[in-house]
């Protein structure tokens, strides 16, 4: 039996490097283990990390959508405020409600946190830093990025409590339902590049990134970071954790460090989706002059940021037309961009077309997707009757 | 030193399917039954990766636990909690399960015993999506396509089933 490699090229090195030392001063079968435990724990560190950078980014850009100033007492500009947030989980009282299903209470954050924490082997942080080139690289992130929704339920389920329980199965339908479009928003992709491995993605967009693909990339990207959106559960679809109706959800009963773990899966998940975009689309390490590794972080980052003005800007969606969106207008318009991708790819536009005549043609068709979308949707409310909009002029009506 | 770690990741993950799929008949909870499929055909997954089957392994979580026991789990939200199932009736019941899974047992292991096992020719460690993918649109389009066809009218006949007019 034989495990594929999965360790080269630069972390490789440092990973040989780390095993020479160690088999320098211990027999084998403890040197192997400790250089992979190594390895985990740097994984972990990076993701809390990132994680704390998100946090106070987050808190920072909301604070200043709505006029006011955010974090700012703990160092400066506030940086330090995750690492006190950090401490304050830390240090709470861990409770278990007495009815809880107690196995299931306890494993429900960790059934959470750790695939999110292992969809970072295959993330291509540079063409010499991706831990695992694995060949189904984005079938596998596709794949732990359902278990995060599993954790979620149990959390819901084994709490007791009703409103976590509705949190609960709101996310197991939200996830049934948006897992689909999200599956099919990659695959052209795949067909463009010809691989399903995010290293071998990365290194197909030399040339042109598949944001420049006519049609397809814009279309594919918006689609895939939608989908994307509902399936970490994050504003306008956090259905599942929406306070004004149920609270906080499925997290309702949790505190201290387990809450911690359910926040910290959630922020891996935003990292790992943005930069899932950036690299199917914005040629995840590709760039000039700069390094690849501030290409990844700079697109992930921005990315990232659009996430944190979509929480700050969209309300939040009612349940009929959360359902409405996937099944009604993403999943038709996914089959679409298959089809199109396929032309697009046997048409070789990309290879005829330099990068900025490809740009224009995305631009023009953004321009006039927009319009159209906004004509039909006029044309929609028109015919339905528009009852909201009528129930607020009889109430102005009546009011006099 | 990787022949030992697969043979101990080998070892963990068959107990842990065993174990599961013994946690799937043995949980009086519905909801811990669910959980035990879900620790099943995540070993099952594991030991596809360690036969090299990676595409196989990704598409066995994706479809079995994103799909499959997340809708059996939302169903099971539905039923009241601490309901603890009843236990096997005694007699015909438990006779009548036991000739059953006896009998599949017995199937299971002469198909084992009785196989001709044949090695792989090529080298373990190749991608193996690109093989799958050429087979499933030449070699083996036809079943391809009648599965998909069949899996699209048993949809159109549950919407059928759904649907209130």
């Amino acid at each position: 039996m034989q495990i594929p490699s999965l360790l080269n090229d630069l972390i490789g090195q440092i990973g040989g490097l780390l095993q020479a030392i160690f088999e320098a001063f211990l027999p084998d079968w403890l040197a192997v283990p400790l250089v992979v435990l190594v390895g985990i724990g740097v994984t972990v560190t990076f993701v809390a990390v990132v994680v704390m950078t998100q946090v106070w980014a987050e808190r920072k850009v909301i604070a200043r959508i709505q006029d006011r100033v955010g974090p700012n007492r703990v160092g400066p500009w506030g940086i330090f405020q995750s690492v006190a947030d950090v401490l304050k989980l830390l240090t709470k009282e861990d409770i278990v409600p007495a009815k809880a299903d107690r196995w299931v209470f306890v494993l429900a954050p960790l059934v959470t946190l750790v695939p999110s924490l292992m969809i970072f082997a295959v993330l291509p942080f540079n063409w010499d830093a991706t831990i695992a080139r694995l060949d189904v690289g984005i079938l596998y992130v596709l794949a732990l990025a359902t278990f995060p929704t599993l954790g979620i339920i149990m959390a819901g389920w084994a709490s007791y409590n009703n409103y976590t329980l509705l949190g609960g199965m709101r996310a197991a339908a939200q996830l049934i339902s948006y897992e689909v479009p999200e599956v099919l928003s990659v695959l052209p992709i795949v067909l463009l590049a010809g691989t399903m491995s995010l290293w071998g993605i990365s290194a197909a967009q030399e040339g042109t990134w598949f944001i420049l693909a006519p049609i397809v990339g814009p279309l594919g990207f918006a689609l895939f970071f939608t989908a994307g959106l509902a399936e970490l559960n994050r504003s306008p679809f956090d259905l599942p954790e929406a306070e004004s109706e149920i609270i906080a959800g499925f997290h309702m009963e949790y505190s201290g460090m387990r809450f911690a773990l359910f926040f910290l899966a959630e922020y891996a998940n935003s990292f790992s989706v943005s930069a899932l975009a950036a690299t199917l689309f914005f040629g995840g390490w590709q760039g000039w002059l700069l390094p690849g590794y501030v290409w990844f972080f700079v697109k992930t980052y921005l990315l990232f940021l659009v996430m944190i003005w979509a929480r700050g800007t969209l309300p939040r969606l009612r349940y009929d037309q959360l359902m409405g969106l996937a099944w009604k207008i993403l999943l038709p318009l996914t089959l679409v961009n298959v089809v199109l991708a396929a032309l697009v790819k046997e048409s070789r536009i990309m290879e005829w077309f330099p990068a900025v005549g490809l740009l224009v043609i995305n631009v023009i068709v953004v321009f006039l997707g927009f319009h159209l979308y906004n004509f039909a949707f006029r044309v929609v409310r028109r015919n339905a009757g528009a009852p909201l909009l009528e129930g607020t002029q009889a109430a102005q009506a009546a009011r006099g | 030193m990787t022949d030992v770690i697969a043979t101990i990741a080998f070892w963990v993950f068959a107990i842990s399917a065993v174990v599961g799929a013994l946690g799937v008949v043995a949980a009086r909870r519905v909801f811990h039954n669910a959980l035990f499929l879900v620790v099943a055909l995540g070993s099952t997954a594991a030991i596809y990766v360690l036969l090299s089957a990676d595409f196989l392994a990704a598409v066995q979580i994706l479809v079995y636990v994103g799909a499959i026991v997340i809708l059996m789990l939302f169903a099971i939200m539905l039923t009241p909690q601490a309901v603890e199932l009843p236990s096997f009736a005694p007699g015909g019941q438990q006779f009548a399960g036991s000739l059953v899974a006896l009998a599949l047992f017995g199937l299971m292991v002469g198909a084992i015993v009785t196989g001709p096992w044949a090695l792989a020719a090529r080298p373990l460690d190749q991608p193996t999506s690109y093989d799958l993918g050429r087979g499933l649109l030449t070699t083996f389009v036809f079943p391809f396509e009648l599965a998909s066809l069949v899996l699209l009218v048993g949809m159109i006949g549950a919407i059928l089933l759904a649907r209130e007019d």
